[in-house]
């Protein structure tokens, strides 16, 4: 029986022992490599590599081939997505616009509800002459409207109330030359003045009483001062559209554009009461600013106060102390060592 | 019965005046028409009619402005008398009559205004106020001459305008 294994038969059944016991130990993974494994990986890898930049070329080529395709598909839905997205973007900045606007409209008399209490009218009539500015609305005493009262628009003050029928109001436009207004400019001087109506029709207003050396210059806005016991501080009057001097040196005047646009009125907003506490406070002003310029004072029985640049944040002048004008004061103390200049309207 | 028509004219031309022109205002300028209408009457009718017409429709005015009341009826019945002194030494049918009558009296009438704004405390330049409201005011009124001059004439001697107790010349 032993001749049947040959020697042959002894090694292969050594081999397949020996390849065995192999597997066997290394089945479990191991970290560390045995150097035959080190040295055969050496020289497989860096073939290993070249062959795989090589795939990856050809590859990339022909991927490049078949994306053309779809990259052109993929544009065309691009570009009409992103047309479809302007368009709705435009018509989303119209809406915004268009919501401003109402917000403005409609939203001023809620944004002021805190300030001031507000009757809605309408313009039914202008004065007939062209001598005078004035309008007449459709609302009177029965709604209790009272003279005296403001008149504005969102863009700006309009005039006040003078007489008053059981239905209709007339209001006096501050473009008419008899109407006055106590201004200041809205900037860190707050020069003061009075605005009154230009007479030639074209529309502007005219700020006069500032002193010759006040600081106003163009694009400045005026304001409301509420020195004088008729028109609450903050209302917008107009913008400075030029200075000029007058003769005699001692006081220029500015013509202003006035904000509301008087050719068009239709609605108008009637101030029938006043939260004085919510008003737009103005800036302090710099401590010296009463004693710059001619301090001119007294008052006008014409309805608005003329008021002199007493400091409108506090007054060390010993005068009236307009800073925090509530609506019962003129400032009618005379600065003793200025003369008023002749006033309007006397 | 032409003086029911002449007030309800009156009446409609300050109406006018107070909602439509404001809109049709040249350079913030708006004709007069009630003192278009006193002059044509005027014109027509002679110095004392056209007296009268323009105090009570210059009164009608100044009521409804409100101030300086008054001012206005003395002004037109002192136009109205002047250009009544007219009446018969001009070609009336002529359609240019009419309108140099009106720019003429129209600056005679503003040149009254002014004058007696002055006296009442009214402060307008003179100058300033012809320049700039006055003579615009005078041209605007000879401007509509044309549009309503013919329906006046014709409602003046034919029809409710017409003077009956005049004796026909």
């Amino acid at each position: 029986m032993l001749r049947f294994l040959s020697r042959t038969f002894i090694i292969f059944v050594l081999v397949i022992a020996a390849t065995f016991a192999l597997m066997w130990f290394t089945a479990v993974p191991r970290q560390v490599l045995a150097p035959v494994e080190t040295a055969a990986r050496s020289v497989v890898d860096p073939v290993n590599a070249g062959l795989m930049a090589l795939t990856r070329y050809a590859r990339g080529l022909t991927d490049m081939f078949v994306s053309v395709g779809e990259l052109q598909g993929e544009k065309a839905e691009l570009v009409k997505e992103l047309g479809e997205l302007r368009q709705e973007n435009n018509r989303l900045k119209e809406y915004q616009l268009e919501n401003i606007r109402l917000r403005e409209l409609l939203g001023f008399k809620e944004s002021s509800i805190n300030q001031f209490n507000l009757m809605a009218a309408s313009v039914v009539g202008r004065n007939p002459s062209n001598w005078h500015s004035t309008l007449t609305v459709n609302r009177g005493s029965r709604d209790g409207v009272k003279p005296d009262m403001v008149v504005i628009v969102p863009e700006g003050l309009v005039g006040r109330v003078t007489r008053v029928t059981p239905h209709t109001a007339e209001v006096i436009l501050i473009l008419d030359p008899d109407a006055a207004v106590g201004g200041v400019s809205q900037t860190v001087d707050q020069t003061p003045g009075v605005v009154v109506g230009t007479d030639d029709g074209l529309g502007y207003l005219k700020m006069i009483h500032v002193p010759y050396d006040a600081v106003i210059s163009k694009g400045d806005t005026i304001v409301t001062s509420g020195l004088g016991r008729l028109y609450p501080r903050g209302l917008r009057i107009g913008s400075v559209i030029r200075v000029e001097n007058e003769s005699g040196g001692f006081l220029k005047h500015a013509i202003l554009k006035p904000f509301a646009s008087f050719d068009h009125l239709q609605e108008v907003f009637l101030v029938t009461g006043v939260h004085e506490e919510n008003l737009p406070k103005l800036p302090e002003p710099p401590k010296d600013n009463a004693a710059a310029g001619a301090n001119a004072s007294g008052t006008i029985d014409s309805g608005a106060g003329r008021h002199g640049p007493t400091g409108l944040g506090g007054n060390d002048q010993g005068g009236t102390n307009a800073g925090t004008a509530d609506l019962g004061r003129t400032a009618t103390t005379a600065q003793p060592d200025v003369t008023p200049p002749p006033g309007i309207g006397e | 019965m032409r003086y029911i028509v002449l007030a309800v004219a009156v009446v409609v031309a300050l109406a006018l005046e107070s909602t439509i022109f404001p809109v049709l205002s040249v350079a913030g300028i708006k004709p007069d028409l009630v003192l278009i209408i006193v002059i044509f009457f005027a014109l027509l009718n002679g110095s004392r009619p056209g007296a009268v017409l323009g105090f009570f429709g210059g009164l009608l005015e100044d009521l409804l402005i409100g101030k300086f009341i008054g001012i206005n009826a003395l002004t037109m019945m002192i136009t109205g008398l002047v250009v009544g002194q007219i009446e018969n030494k001009v070609y009336r049918e002529n359609i240019v009559v009419p309108v140099i009558l009106t720019y003429a009296g129209s600056v005679f009438c503003e040149i009254l205004f002014l004058l007696f704004a002055r006296l009442v405390g009214m402060n307008i330049p003179f100058w300033g106020g012809l320049a700039r409201v006055g003579i615009p005011v005078a041209i605007y009124n000879s401007c509509l001459v044309p549009l309503v001059y013919g329906k006046f004439y014709r409602s003046s001697t034919k029809g409710w305008l017409k003077n009956r107790q005049a004796a026909q010349v």
